[in-house]
């Protein structure tokens, strides 16, 4: 049973990490359906799930898998990534404390660590804990690729090229490395370039969303107009489906707000070139997005996948 | 074999669990245009419908924001009806309390829409069959009129 049950989290782990996510959900049911108590299963299944952004099964596996082994590396882990996806940075704070003191020698530990400072708005926070996460192993492409990372996030677009290399030594075909080379290329103009590193990504991976999303911005910079459609979508996407709902509802208010008072102080033409505006808008974001899927597939249409895909 | 079947064994707490009304799912899109195009009084009803069709585990949460729906634009309503009985809206005050109905109703479908949306994406993801719902969006925009004017008007405003 215990040969099989590793064979089964062994292969979910290969097709979790080539992208494989369905593939990985069924090898971990099939793993479950037989040892329904099996926690290492649970926390694998609740990063998978994660991975297809249903983040409430999730929570519940990451749950069950840290009540059936409170001390377990892989269960605490699954516990920070959700409350990462939940924006619940105190209990992810606590959970990597509790991680800290039972697995200290962890660069991963620290690299959401660092993931969490840098998600709640601490980004000085999170240097020093890279930092360590590279001195604990010079050789984790990840420390490399997360500082690369944090320096382009700060603008800093030589120091994040130089690590991004440095990462990309150690592992050359580091999806990751390769679409943090991409985002710096991009971020100094170099489309062709960018649009590049994104395909070699996709050709191993269709499915690898950073590099779906590398695409989609070397597309947007290509189109000013569509540009404009994914600014807005990339905006609305980080700010999460609540509070997106919630700013397209104060937009619409103010819409009509502003209907209502030129309404009232006798200005119809103003109130007219209102609604007009507002109803651009309205044509603009519907027929935006399938522009933009159209324009993007058929870039992605021209990836030739790798022969061993 | 249909892939829900397939699956069998452990079966994860967000996958939905159709039941016999599963015929009559539709894409939560269509209660959605439904509240734009004929009212509350059709769209939430549906919604909640639509999520046992589905069999959505978050039927609940969307039967509980459904009648959540009803019972707060009820109240602004009623609100709206004593302040001006009041005579404390004067124009355009008036059509900017009517907009905060609006705007909660519609803050309530989205609420509704995206719940549903996730369960009907692995509905559909484990084979579920789906309805076409443009015919009944279609019907009620053309009745709802008739059906809202025969209503007293604070509860066709409540209902619209």
């Amino acid at each position: 049973m215990i040969d099989r049950s590793q064979a089964l989290l062994d292969l979910a782990h290969r097709q979790l990490q080539s992208g494989h996510l369905a593939g990985a959900v069924e090898s971990l049911r099939r793993l479950l359906s037989e040892d329904p108590d099996d926690a290492d299963g649970h926390a694998a299944l609740a990063l998978t799930l994660l991975a297809q952004r249903r983040l409430h099964a999730a929570e519940h596996e990451a749950r069950l898998a840290a009540t059936l082994e409170p001390e377990g590396q892989l269960q605490l882990l699954a516990l920070v990534r959700v409350d990462i996806a939940a924006r619940r940075f105190s209990s992810a704070r606590e959970h990597l404390e509790t991680l800290a003191a039972l697995h200290p020698a962890s660069s991963e530990r620290l690299l959401m660590a660092a993931e969490v400072e840098q998600l709640s708005g601490r980004p000085k926070a999170a240097k020093p804990l890279l930092d360590q996460a590279l001195e604990l192993d010079p050789e984790d492409e990840d420390a490399y690729i997360a500082l690369a990372d944090w320096h382009l996030d700060r603008g800093d677009l030589d120091r994040a090229e130089e690590l991004a290399r440095a990462g990309l030594q150690i592992a050359p075909e580091d999806s990751d490395g390769l679409v943090t080379m991409g985002r710096i290329l991009l971020r100094r103009g170099r489309v062709d370039e960018a649009r590049q590193h994104a395909v070699i990504v996709l050709q191993s991976d269709p499915g690898a969303r950073d590099a779906l999303h590398l695409m989609a911005a070397v597309k947007a910079r290509k189109s000013r107009l569509l540009g404009w459609w994914w600014r807005w979508a990339s905006w609305m996407g980080e700010l999460g489906e609540g509070r997106a709902i919630v700013v397209l509802l104060v937009a619409y208010a103010l819409y009509r707000l502003g209907v209502i008072a030129a309404g009232h102080f006798d200005h119809s033409d103003l109130a007219n070139v209102i609604q007009l505006g507002w109803l651009m808008l309205v044509a603009y974001t519907w027929i935006g997005p399938s522009l933009f899927r159209r324009a993007v597939r058929q870039e992605i249409g021209e990836v030739q996948l790798d022969r061993e895909f | 074999m249909s892939p829900v079947e397939a699956a069998g064994g452990y079966r994860i707490v967000d996958e939905p669990r159709p039941g016999a009304l599963a015929q009559v799912a539709v894409d939560p899109l269509w209660p959605l245009l439904a509240m734009m195009l004929a009212g509350v009084w059709l769209a939430w009803p549906w919604f909640v419908l639509n999520g046992l069709a589905v069999g959505s585990p978050t039927r609940r949460r969307e039967a509980v924001w459904a009648v959540l729906g009803l019972v707060g634009a009820f109240a602004l309503l009623l609100a709206i009806a004593w302040s001006d009985g009041q005579g404390l809206l004067p124009a355009p005050w008036d059509q900017v309390a009517v907009l905060a109905v609006v705007v909660w109703k519609l803050f309530v479908s989205y609420r509704l829409y995206v719940l549903q949306a996730r369960s009907f994406g692995l509905y559909e993801y484990f084979g579920g069959t789906r309805r076409n719902g443009l015919a009944v969006v279609v019907v009620a925009f053309l009745v709802a009129p008739a059906i809202l004017g025969a209503l007293p008007d604070f509860f066709a405003a409540w209902l619209r």
